[in-house]
């Protein structure tokens, strides 16, 4: 795992050296923690479920392929990538250090608005097992979609090309756990958009979590997707040594 | 090399489909698999009240359970998880029980689908001769509807439209030969309290009989203007006693009169007190306290009349009061409360729509156009949730209240003291409420007092507990008014010998349960029905109760403070990552 921990400190760091990090940190809280305060005195209550809600849409849209657009692609546009795949490391380290980098970038952002919390306390009582919830929900669907970034990455050298292909996928997991889209698909298709709500789509699960339950199902759902998108990207790397 | 990428293509898709599926697989067996789940929140709302153990280990013989739903390809998507998580609540039900609650599950629109198809086949063969006309038997929908479950119209979107499906999803309990109990439109937003509605059902079903609760007063007789029109009367307490019917009281409604005495065998009085009593009508109440009918009572000391000011600045309104002139303090300070006779207000209030009238010229012609203006009063009392006892369970889950033209109680400590009764406070009103004098028909005066003048959190509703003192004991009863005045001297004492334990829950609003508010204010049903609870059923059910999901309200902040939270909540952690940056990158140069 020394290899992992290497590609890990070079890649979190290389979030930092950037200006982009901070850009991307500070949009991050201003917008979600924004849209969550325009509307927090007039409703008035000490919650976090206006935050959550919203968040499958933020991040799938914007946030995580912002993050994850320059993981495999930069490589391949510096040409750093068949220098990395030489070395003596297994492509699976190389993929789960980055990995981890762009995770533990995305909770230091997360961090960031632990603010909201620490005002329900002050003004409130807020239930903090939703709160937990919610952050836990956050952390999975981050590290989901942040899978299927690295994965979509891999594909392309160019980094706006590989944030909007991860933006449409991801937003398609998105969407479809949404109540609508699904009625919609079911409406052309009997039984593909059920299909999809029951067993695709992310916004179900990450609503259960959100409100304070933490169903072990959701948890198979996240860890499953999760691992899938990250052993394709390890198995893809692997076939560039030819 | 170039052959070699092409099979590495063909061998990554095909590996890429199988992974797919793989993980797709696993996902729909794990999910179709309960392995249990954690509940964080602070209620343990999603998770089973160590109270209904309790109370499932009184059931003598196995309870069923058939949950009515259709399946989910029906469903809107909204509703996809209603079954499996109301499946998951039966389940834990079961296991709680340890067997003795049994559930299944039947979907209506299958069986519909299938006697459809029976009945065209049926059809055919009769027209081709093959076969003579089966007997008839009633549809699956008949027989449901007979039990109480019907389907009921959910919105649904097809293709590029929104639609109506028709879906069933009910829940029938069923229990040794007793009638069955029917959950009806069991939805979605409803689950919080699922575990309620099914425990207490069962409570009640395990009950030797439906528990009878009185309510005063009766449903308004037509009087004689009414009676040419057909009109009925309006009834402000109808929706009140329909709410403790439909939660499987049997409720018999009482004028407290001569001719419309106060039934038998009640266990609990629900009074509701807007008009004066006679005193024969204290008495039957004293005599009910005395021999342990739990009794609730809501008295209303003023009605208000918001108008705009006639010579006032635009747009403002003033208040008339108009007393109700109750006279239920001569019982219930034996009982350690009365209702204050001022009038009361709070710096905390609420808004009321209040019509108003302008003349509009058109023309040569001119309309009265009425419109409705939002207007806050301090007699309009909003009690919030850092007023309400949360650890009372009668009070458990209300996170606001709207204490309409309600009037705060006073506690005669000496008297509690003397009885030994124990009070316990439900709510209060806030640390700025006040009272004035009524000054008959002028406008009240809604001024704040001085600072200093303010009344610190006043009781608004309290339970008390112990042996009450009557008022009337050893004494003949009076008269009812259609007798004469005076007492029945010819008649025997009826209240005498010791008092029995019982339980008094007061309100000093009566308007709180009215038709008009209970319509609008959910809180304000569940402390109707935890009162009644309480009193009737035991602490037991009421504990399971506290599950319903609430709001949780933060407490009045002020401009300043606003401005505060949003900075630091928006722009604190924003500056904060500037700050790092230019940290990091000074440090980068400093190297």
């Amino acid at each position: 795992m020394r290899d992992v921990w290497i590609i890990f400190k070079r890649e979190f760091a290389a979030y930092f050296y950037s200006p982009i990090a901070y850009v991307f940190s500070i949009i991050f809280i201003i917008l979600n923690c924004g849209l969550y305060m325009f509307h927090f005195f007039f409703f008035g209550n000490a919650d976090m479920r206006a935050f959550f809600s919203a968040l499958p849409v933020t991040l799938a849209l914007i946030f995580i392929p912002a993050i994850s657009m320059r993981l495999w692609s930069e490589e391949k546009k510096l040409g750093t990538i068949e220098l990395l795949l030489t070395l003596p490391m297994k492509a699976e380290h190389v993929v789960l250090g980055k990995y981890l980098a762009g995770l533990a970038f995305y909770l230091v952002a997360l961090a960031g608005t632990l603010a909201i919390p620490i005002m329900l306390l002050f003004l409130g009582k807020p239930d903090f097992g939703p709160i937990i919830g919610g952050y836990f929900g956050s952390v999975l669907l981050g590290a989901f979609y942040l899978a299927i970034g690295i994965f979509i990455s891999g594909f392309f050298a160019d980094q706006i090309v590989s944030l909007i292909i991860t933006s449409l996928v991801c937003g398609f997991f998105a969407l479809i756990g949404w109540q609508y889209v699904p009625m919609v698909i079911d409406g052309w298709l009997p039984g593909l958009g059920d299909f999809l709500y029951s067993y695709v789509g992310v916004t179900r699960h990450f609503n259960d979590i959100a409100r304070g339950v933490i169903d072990i199902r959701s948890i198979v759902y996240f860890l499953s997707l999760s691992a899938l998108f990250i052993v394709l990207n390890i198995k893809y790397l692997d076939g560039r040594k030819y | 090399m170039k052959n070699l990428r092409k099979l590495f293509i063909r061998t990554f898709l095909i590996g890429s489909a199988l992974l797919v599926g793989i993980a797709l697989l696993v996902i729909m067996v794990f999910d179709n698999l309960n392995l249990g789940r954690f509940d964080l929140t602070a209620e343990q709302v999603y998770k089973l009240s160590p109270s209904v153990e309790k109370i499932l280990s009184r059931l003598e013989a196995p309870i069923e359970i058939t949950y009515y739903v259709s399946s989910s390809e029906k469903m809107p998507t909204k509703w996809k998880n209603l079954e499996r998580d109301v499946i998951d609540k039966l389940e834990e039900l079961k296991l709680a029980s340890k067997g003795r609650v049994t559930y299944k599950v039947f979907d209506p629109s299958a069986e519909e689908e299938r006697e459809a198809f029976e009945e065209r086949r049926a059809k055919e063969k009769e027209e081709k001769g093959e076969a003579a006309k089966p007997v008839q038997r009633k549809r699956i929908a008949e027989r449901l509807a007979e039990k109480g479950v019907v389907p009921f119209g959910v919105q649904s979107a097809e293709r590029d439209e929104f639609a109506v499906k028709r879906i069933y999803s009910s829940l029938v309990l069923s229990y040794l030969d007793r009638k069955e109990d029917v959950i009806e439109e069991v939805r979605p937003e409803m689950f919080g309290s699922l575990e309620y509605e099914i425990v207490s059902r069962i409570f009640k079903l395990i009950a030797t009989k439906r528990p009878k609760v009185g309510f005063f007063p009766s449903q308004p007789e037509y009087p004689e203007q009414y009676r040419q029109f057909q009109q009925a009367p309006p009834d402000p307490y109808n929706m009140a006693v329909e709410l403790l019917r439909n939660a499987g009281y049997d409720v018999v409604r009482t004028n407290i009169t001569k001719d419309d005495t106060i039934p038998g065998g009640i266990q609990t009085m629900v009074l509701m007190v807007d008009e004066p009593l006679t005193e024969r009508q204290l008495y039957e109440i004293d005599r009910l306290v005395h021999k342990g009918v739990r009794l609730v009572l809501a008295g209303q000391m003023y009605n208000y009349q918001i108008y705009p000011s006639r010579g006032g600045a635009p747009g403002s309104f003033d208040v008339q009061a108009m007393p109700t002139r109750i006279n239920i303090n001569g019982l219930v300070k034996n009982y350690g409360f009365e209702i204050d006779s001022k009038i009361f207000m709070d710096r905390s209030a609420a808004f009321v729509q209040v019509p108003t009238y302008r003349t509009r010229r058109m023309g040569i012609f001119q309309i009265q156009e009425q419109r409705y203006e939002p207007v806050s009063k301090p007699v309009i009392i909003k009690v919030n949730q850092e007023n309400i006892n949360d650890r009372v369970s009668v009070a458990n889950k209300i996170t606001e209240l709207f204490y309409m033209y309600g009037t705060k109680l006073n506690l005669f400590d000496e008297i509690l003291k003397k009885d030994n009764l124990k009070a316990t406070v439900l709510f209060t009103s806030s640390n700025h409420s006040w009272t004035t004098e009524s000054l008959g028909y002028r406008p009240v005066d809604t001024s704040e007092p001085a600072s200093g003048d303010f009344l610190r959190r006043q009781p608004l509703g309290v339970l008390i507990e112990g042996t009450f003192s009557s008022r009337y004991a050893e004494q003949p009863p009076p008269k009812w008014p259609s007798e004469g005045s005076g007492v029945d001297s010819s008649a025997a004492p009826l209240i005498t010998g010791p008092g029995t334990p019982n339980k008094i829950i007061a309100y000093g609003c009566s308007n709180m349960f009215k038709d008009d508010v209970l319509r609008a204010v959910d809180s304000h049903k569940a402390l109707l029905l935890n009162s009644v609870d309480a009193l009737t059923l035991g602490d037991e059910l009421i504990h399971i109760r506290a599950k319903n999901i609430e709001a949780r309200r933060i407490k009045e902040t002020s401009a300043f403070g606003k401005s505060l939270a949003k900075f630091f909540v928006v722009w604190f952690p924003a500056l904060g990552f500037v700050a790092l940056g230019v940290f990091l990158t000074m440090r980068r140069k400093m190297k």
